[in-house]
């Protein structure tokens, strides 16, 4: 399944390469939405979609921690093409229900001062949160919080580890608390 | 007030402080100190009471001496003599085992006080350089010895000491947490747990007064700034804006909070907050994060990190006209600037090659020099007599620790704790003169 969304992912940013190829520092232009759309199609990322392997789905509450996880690159907030896929399954999701809230959880790594890693996270986290209002999400199904580097997903000391600090993850059970420790 | 703080206090905390007051939180090594610091003699105090010493005062003379990485107190064992009046102190006896100054003194109990009685010697000119009565209570005692050391090291270095400060830190148990704000002598002893938290602990900042602390803290899913009463811990929530709440830092005089909060979900800007009003003026208008705010002794004038021009670098705000001056031009990330307390220099921290250090800044020339050698140093803050930097550092097995490294580079600690990670050290302003009578006369 992964290798399945990495393969779209990828299909996803050639073709938005020519439009996107410089992403700013928000979410894509509008005309590449169409290419999203069909893309989720193919995908059957759908309200009703093939039961994926694990019995995970691969938006919504019940999706794994990798559906639900953006990165990005150090000291920057921009979304990457590679997660445009990810979050138009889960904007999808957010807009067949209304009443699905979630809480963006933005991180950084260690490698800044802590103060200013709390800044970047929510910066980070407001670029997902953009990018979602921008596939239709409602501004009241979208809450932020930034926890700076907090609550590492890996403890490590080294470039493996950072890449995967560096992130936002999707919490649609905002009232259960912090999601973004694996 | 200790059994008010131990009620709060959750049975595991409880026990982790234990019972002992001089509870020691931290374990300091130094890792470097001067190359020839001064010999000096410490004599084990003649404890004039029933029973033994309540605090073992010569020997935290010696330790606070040593821990400045300045001098080189010599070991009980070695001592020739324990002269503890004038007319028992041969100078014979401290020249044999080249030691320059002598310490010696007395605890005496008076009614429901203690009186400390101590003398400071040139062993060279047998000279006596100092001779004070210092009034204390069994309570106070561990207190008073850092009063003496102050003395000693103001006598002999000219600079006013730091032993009778107290330091604030973070300490994680884990990467889920708990975490705690605890509160320690500077040596790390009367460690005391003063927040407990679930959730994330950060940013501690001493209000000028020392009496309170502002930090902030996580919970249903929102930060929040609190600012405590250290000695009642009673606490008040100032700040739960939508979206970031972070860096407190007192103004000078004490009245004010300048904060980082989010103005929209993407963009931290700085705001002021009167503690008394309630009221929240926007500083900052910037698209950029700016927050890392620091004030400078005017009360006029707040430094803060911002990445405005591409990089975060250091700026200082005016507060009267909102003029704004960019600080560091060397590299692309300095960020987190402490003041000296004179105002003359800053303490941040310098990405260059991967490592995070802590410089200093001088804003006279804008010269600025390495300080640490990373790879992960962060969290600056100032002794109150601008003479040392606290810090916290990653080791090389990976632990978190608080370090120290002093102005001028030379001296160097460590200080870790038994458990848990531990980081963003607040140093807290000197506390109010304590009593010293006249110098003794005579034996």
């Amino acid at each position: 399944m992964k290798k399945l969304f990495t393969a779209a992912a990828i299909l996803s940013a050639l073709a938005l390469a020519g439009c996107a190829s410089q992403p700013e520092q928000t979410a894509p232009a509008p005309s590449t939405q169409g290419t999203a759309t069909s893309t989720t199609g193919t995908e059957g990322a759908g309200t009703q979609p093939v039961t994926p392997m694990m019995g995970q789905a691969n938006a919504g509450p019940e999706s794994s921690y990798e559906n639900r996880v953006i990165y990005f690159d150090f000291n920057r907030s921009v979304v990457q093409p590679e997660f445009f896929p990810l979050l138009r399954r889960q904007a999808d999701y957010l807009n067949a229900h209304a009443g699905a809230v979630i809480l963006l959880e933005g991180y950084a790594d260690e490698r800044g001062t802590r103060e200013y890693n709390i800044g970047l996270g929510a910066r980070r986290a407001a670029s997902v949160r953009k990018f979602l209002l921008l596939q239709g999400v409602g501004d009241d199904q979208i809450k932020t919080i930034s926890y700076g580097e907090a609550y590492p997903a890996d403890p490590g000391h080294n470039e493996a580890a950072w890449a995967k600090n560096r992130r936002v993850v999707i919490n649609f059970h905002p009232d259960q608390g912090r999601s973004g420790l694996r | 007030m200790r059994t008010r703080l131990m009620a709060v206090l959750s049975l595991a905390a409880a026990l982790l402080l234990g019972a002992g007051a001089a509870h020691a939180d931290l374990v300091i090594k130094i890792t470097q100190g001067v190359s020839q610091p001064t010999p000096i003699a410490v004599v084990p105090f003649a404890w004039k009471g029933a029973g033994t010493a309540p605090v073992d005062v010569a020997q935290v003379v010696g330790n606070d001496l040593a821990r400045s990485g300045l001098f080189a107190p010599l070991p009980v064992s070695q001592m020739l003599a324990q002269p503890t009046t004038k007319s028992e102190v041969q100078f014979v006896n401290w020249r044999a085992v080249n030691v320059n100054y002598l310490v010696i003194g007395s605890i005496a109990p008076a009614g429901d006080r203690l009186l400390v009685r101590f003398r400071l010697f040139n062993v060279y000119t047998g000279q006596q350089l100092l001779g004070y009565i210092l009034p204390t209570t069994r309570e106070n005692l561990r207190f008073t010895a850092h009063v003496v050391s102050n003395m000693v090291y103001k006598s002999l270095t000219g600079v006013r000491g730091a032993f009778t400060t107290r330091i604030a830190y973070i300490k994680q148990m884990s990467n889920k947490g708990p975490w705690k704000l605890i509160v320690a002598d500077a040596d790390g002893a009367n460690a005391q747990v003063i927040v407990r938290s679930p959730g994330l602990l950060m940013s501690p900042d001493w209000s000028p007064d020392g009496k309170r602390i502002a930090y902030v803290q996580y919970h249903d899913n929102q930060s929040h700034i609190y600012v405590q009463n250290v000695a009642t811990g009673k606490r008040r929530m100032v700040l739960a804006h939508p979206g970031v709440n972070s860096a407190p830092a007192f103004s000078p005089d004490g009245n004010r909070l300048v904060v980082a909060l989010s103005s929209t979900p993407a963009n931290t800007d700085l705001y002021l907050l009167d503690l008394a009003s309630g009221d929240l003026r926007r500083l900052t208008h910037s698209a950029a994060i700016d927050t890392e705010p620091a004030w400078m002794p005017s009360g006029n004038t707040i430094v803060f990190t911002s990445d405005r021009g591409g990089s975060p670098q250091i700026y200082a705000l005016e507060l009267d006209d909102g003029s704004m001056e960019r600080l560091t031009w060397n590299g692309s990330y300095n960020t987190r600037a402490a003041v000296a307390p004179d105002g003359k220099r800053l303490a941040l921290v310098h990405r260059g090659g991967g490592a995070l250090r802590i410089a200093v800044l001088d804003l006279e020339s804008g010269n600025m020099k390495l300080l640490t050698d990373g790879p992960l140093d962060r969290s600056p803050s100032f002794a109150p007599n601008g003479e040392m930097i606290l810090y916290d550092s990653l080791t090389g097995s990976g632990a978190r620790v608080l370090a120290t490294v002093s102005v001028d580079s030379r001296v160097r600690e460590e200080l870790s704790g038994a458990t848990g990670g531990l980081s963003q050290p607040a140093w807290g302003p000197f506390p109010p003169r304590p009593p010293i009578l006249a110098a003794p006369s005579g034996t």
